[in-house]
């Protein structure tokens, strides 16, 4: 299996539902307002103008082309922040999601630098909750043996980034176990696919060649971010038009 | 919608189904009345169907919508009428409209003669065809003849085709000229025969919803039905059917109101001038508000029944926006956390202890009894109604033309004094029957006259016909260049409790990259004559008030406009709402349009120079 979003842009209208979904799936924590002006706010999913500052290829009034874009981890099959990280807290498993180990992670931040995509974040200070905020954490959490992830409380000093929801795949995993059969690909989308109001995201296993994303992954469409690069990003954009 | 199709409705739109939206305004893609449908609708337009629509939109600021539409045409603000009818001019011109409709189904195209042939009053196309030609609208709204008629052509000859309004805000609406744009943009989808038709024009349709009990009506009843409206609603204001920012003027001006409820309303803040509303309060003797937050209303209530929250209470939702009818049915996912009752059940409960015969009108003995009372006859049973927690019948019923569907449901069916012979009114005889008698004078007063604006005689007038207005700004524009547009974003939204929520702080300015606060924006050439860099600090002046924010340089956006969100410059609501950035309210023109009451958000003019 290996796990992959295609996002279709001309479906896309950069409302950010999809950031506010995974915000209140993940647990992401809101920083500080003068922290947030120094570029510092915690987007697994991000909604950015592309590019961010106006160019001359944008145009001049009124013939102005912006374009926006919504972007999560790419889960790169060629992670450049796995190649660099000192410790192993960040790692490609065997489905292809790229992994952040907050029980491992130092703080050092060589991820952050490496990943070209800017994926990654860092958590300067502890994230707070002020009284009831925290009544609406999602109890959901991956832990263990040395490890912590996905929606988990963070703390202080360590980086981190979309998973693709792993903690949604865990319960799906375990529900079909529960239920004694096999585990579909289907059964289980990250929040931000989910909530889509333009059902602009799509999921599944690339390695299912009769999968929507492997199919829509064929499409004279369909692009990559910065595929120059050599990350191999698993997120597939389908250009607008 | 009202004064030409006789439907009291937001107009629904089968945006699915549509080759062609010319969408006039930009909240398309924004915080509109309805946004999920118009985002869905827009989507499967794009990709959900084998043949990719094209969306036009026209607006003088681009936004998410204009970024995400084929083509983004940047009218001067206001004149969307004149563009409206320019349009139509030229598709009446070169032959492209619906004759079955409008020689059928239509009232007032055609000039209306007295008996030895003279004209007593034009119809709609010959008013269009001699007023509103491409050079003439090119000249008003700035956009080239050429465009005009391509877009003439491009929309009449890509059907199904919609021309649609999103109701809610930018520089539209607000003053009676958006009223008559608003009709010209209508006439657009009847010229081509989008009225009730597969991609055009739908009218929502609602369940079949049980009678509330018929009651004789007491003395106190009788008394309040024949008083005259506290808001001046159909008397002061002789086309409103309400007028809610005209409270606070009324209440100054001496009218009595003993108590006040104020639910789902926080005047003080988001009405233009809201802070009038304040001097208002002080003379009414006994304020009650509902609202869940604290707001900057319910801050001089003399009583706060916090409702409890969307996640803990009764309440029904009747579909908009989709034509189809279907009722949602809220129902609390937790009990109240704090003790709080929803208004429903305050009022049943307040009924009962008046006593007969208002304890007998009201024999429901909590709101959720109401509602299933209500909803008894929509199809299904209350379990069923409660565990699907919607009902609808989906699947939209268009009417023939000319049917007993089409009189009763489609075309004329809230009329009040226009007959509902099921007849689109290109001429609005609802307007004629209000205005029709008033004379010149009379009218004048009302900020409306007889001839068409260029001061042309025009036989019988212009009033009851849709036509351009131009917008009367508050401001000198030598001393105040620019138009001042306050935008809803999608991501505050136009509810005062979303702005003290943190995580939509975070996320409020992701087109321009800003966070917790306000900012101007302001176009690049505008800016740079005003000797201005992006995010220079900078006041932005109208003749009401003035406010200091941030300038951000944006390229989508017309030279002679500026925009500021709104949602910010909350005084209470919160912590996280509370002291950050400016109310763009405070900043506008708090008059009432004369004639329909309409609050005026659109007419004020503003200065912007370095902090």
């Amino acid at each position: 299996m290996r796990w992959s979003m295609v996002i279709d842009l001309d479906k896309c209208v950069a409302c950010q539902g999809c950031s506010i979904a995974c915000r209140f799936e993940n647990n992401t924590p809101v920083v500080n307002p003068a922290e947030a002006v120094k570029g510092r706010a915690v987007r697994w999913n991000d909604v950015f103008p592309m590019p961010i500052n106006p160019t001359e290829e944008t145009g001049e009034f009124p013939n102005v082309k912006t374009r926006y874009i919504t972007r999560p981890c790419m889960h790169c099959d060629n992670p450049p922040c796995v190649k660099v990280c000192p410790v192993q807290a960040t790692y490609k498993d065997d489905e292809g999601l790229v992994r952040q180990n907050y029980a491992r992670c130092i703080g050092c931040r060589f991820c952050t630098v490496a990943c070209p995509y800017g994926v990654r974040y860092f958590n300067w200070y502890a994230p707070e909750w002020e009284e009831p905020m925290s009544e609406h954490l999602n109890p959901d959490r991956i832990e263990g043996d040395g490890d912590l992830e996905g929606p988990a409380i963070r703390p202080k000093g360590v980086v981190e980034k979309c998973t693709f929801c792993i903690h949604r795949l865990r319960k799906a995993r375990a529900r079909a176990e529960a239920e004694g059969r096999p585990f579909r690909a289907d059964e289980y989308v990250p929040a931000c696919v989910q909530t889509c109001t333009g059902k602009a995201r799509f999921f599944g296993d690339l390695d299912d060649p009769n999968s929507t994303v492997s199919l829509l992954a064929k499409s004279p469409r369909a692009f990559r971010l910065l595929e120059e690069v050599g990350t191999h990003p698993k997120v597939i954009y389908l250009r607008e038009g | 919608m009202y004064l030409t199709q006789g439907i009291y409705d937001l107009p629904a739109y089968d945006l699915e189904n549509s080759n062609y939206v010319l969408s006039f305004g930009a909240s398309l893609l924004e915080a509109g009345p309805f946004p999920q449908r118009m985002v869905s609708g827009y989507s499967y337009v794009r990709r959900g169907r084998a043949d990719r629509g094209k969306v036009v939109v026209i607006d003088p600021r681009q936004g998410v919508s204009g970024a995400k539409a084929d083509e983004w045409i940047p009218i001067n603000p206001g004149t969307d009428a004149a563009l409206a009818l320019g349009l139509a001019n030229v598709i009446i011109r070169a032959g492209l409209v619906d004759s079955n409709f409008v020689n059928n189904y239509s009232f007032g195209y055609e000039d209306f003669p007295d008996g030895s042939g003279t004209v007593l009053h034009k119809g709609f196309k010959n008013f269009v065809l001699e007023n509103y030609d491409p050079a003439r609208v090119e000249e008003i709204t700035g956009v080239p003849a050429t465009t005009i008629s391509r877009l003439a052509g491009e929309f009449a000859g890509n059907k199904p085709a919609v021309a649609i309004l999103p109701g809610k805000g930018g520089l539209l609406n607000g003053t009676l000229g958006g009223v008559y744009a608003a009709m010209a943009v209508h006439c657009l989808n009847a010229l081509v025969g989008s009225i009730d038709a597969r991609g055009g024009v739908l009218t929502q349709r609602y369940p079949i919803l049980q009678k509330w009990p018929d009651l004789p009506v007491d003395t106190v009843a009788q008394q309040g039905c024949g008083a005259e409206r506290i808001d001046g609603a159909g008397t002061q204001f002789p086309l409103a059917r309400d007028a809610y920012q005209a409270v606070a003027d009324r209440v100054l001006a001496g009218h009595p109101l003993e108590v006040l409820f104020l639910y789902d309303a926080n005047p003080v803040y988001e009405v233009p001038g809201g802070a009038r509303f304040v001097g208002a309060f002080d003379k009414i003797p006994f304020i009650v508000s509902f609202a869940s937050f604290m707001d900057e209303s319910a801050q001089y209530a003399d009583l706060v029944l916090p409702e409890p929250t969307f996640l803990e209470r009764y309440e029904d939702h009747f579909f908009e926006g989709l034509g189809y009818p279907g009722v949602g049915l809220r129902q609390p996912v937790i009990s109240p956390r704090h003790d709080t009752l929803s208004v429903g059940d305050f009022f049943l409960r307040v009924a009962a202890a008046v006593g007969d015969p208002v304890a007998r009108a009201f024999p429901w003995k909590t709101y959720e009894e109401a509602l299933r009372f209500r909803l008894a006859d929509v199809g299904a049973d209350w379990q069923m109604v409660s565990e699907l927690g919607v009902w609808m019948t989906p699947g939209y019923r268009f009417a023939r033309r000319g049917s007993d569907k089409w009189v009763k449901e489609v075309v004329g069916r809230d009329r009040r004094n226009a007959p509902r012979d099921g007849y689109f009114d290109f001429y609005s005889r609802e307007l004629n029957c209000i205005l029709g008698t008033l004379d010149e004078s009379q009218l004048s007063a009302l900020g409306l006259s007889r001839g068409d604006t260029s001061g042309r005689p025009l036989p019988g007038g212009a009033v009851s016909l849709p036509h351009y207005e131009p917008t009367p700004y508050v401001g000198e524009a030598a001393d105040y260049p620019f138009t001042l547009n306050v935008i809803t974003l999608m991501s505050l939204g136009p509810v005062s409790a979303a702005a003290n929520l943190p995580t939509l702080q975070e996320n409020s300015g992701m087109t321009v990259g800003e966070t917790w606060g306000s900012w101007l924006e302001i176009n690049p050439e505008a800016a740079r004559e005003l000797g201005l860099n992006d995010k220079d600090e900078v006041w932005v002046e109208s003749p009401f008030g003035k406010a200091r924010t941030k300038a951000r340089i944006v390229k989508g956006l017309r030279p002679d406009v500026v925009n500021l969100p709104y949602n910010q410059g909350h005084t209470a609501v919160g912590r996280w709402a509370k002291d950050r950035g400016v109310n763009g309210m405070a900043l506008l023109n708090p008059a009432s349009e004369p004639a329909a009451g309409l609050a005026a958000f659109t007419n004020t003019r503003v200065k912007v120079y370095r902090a």
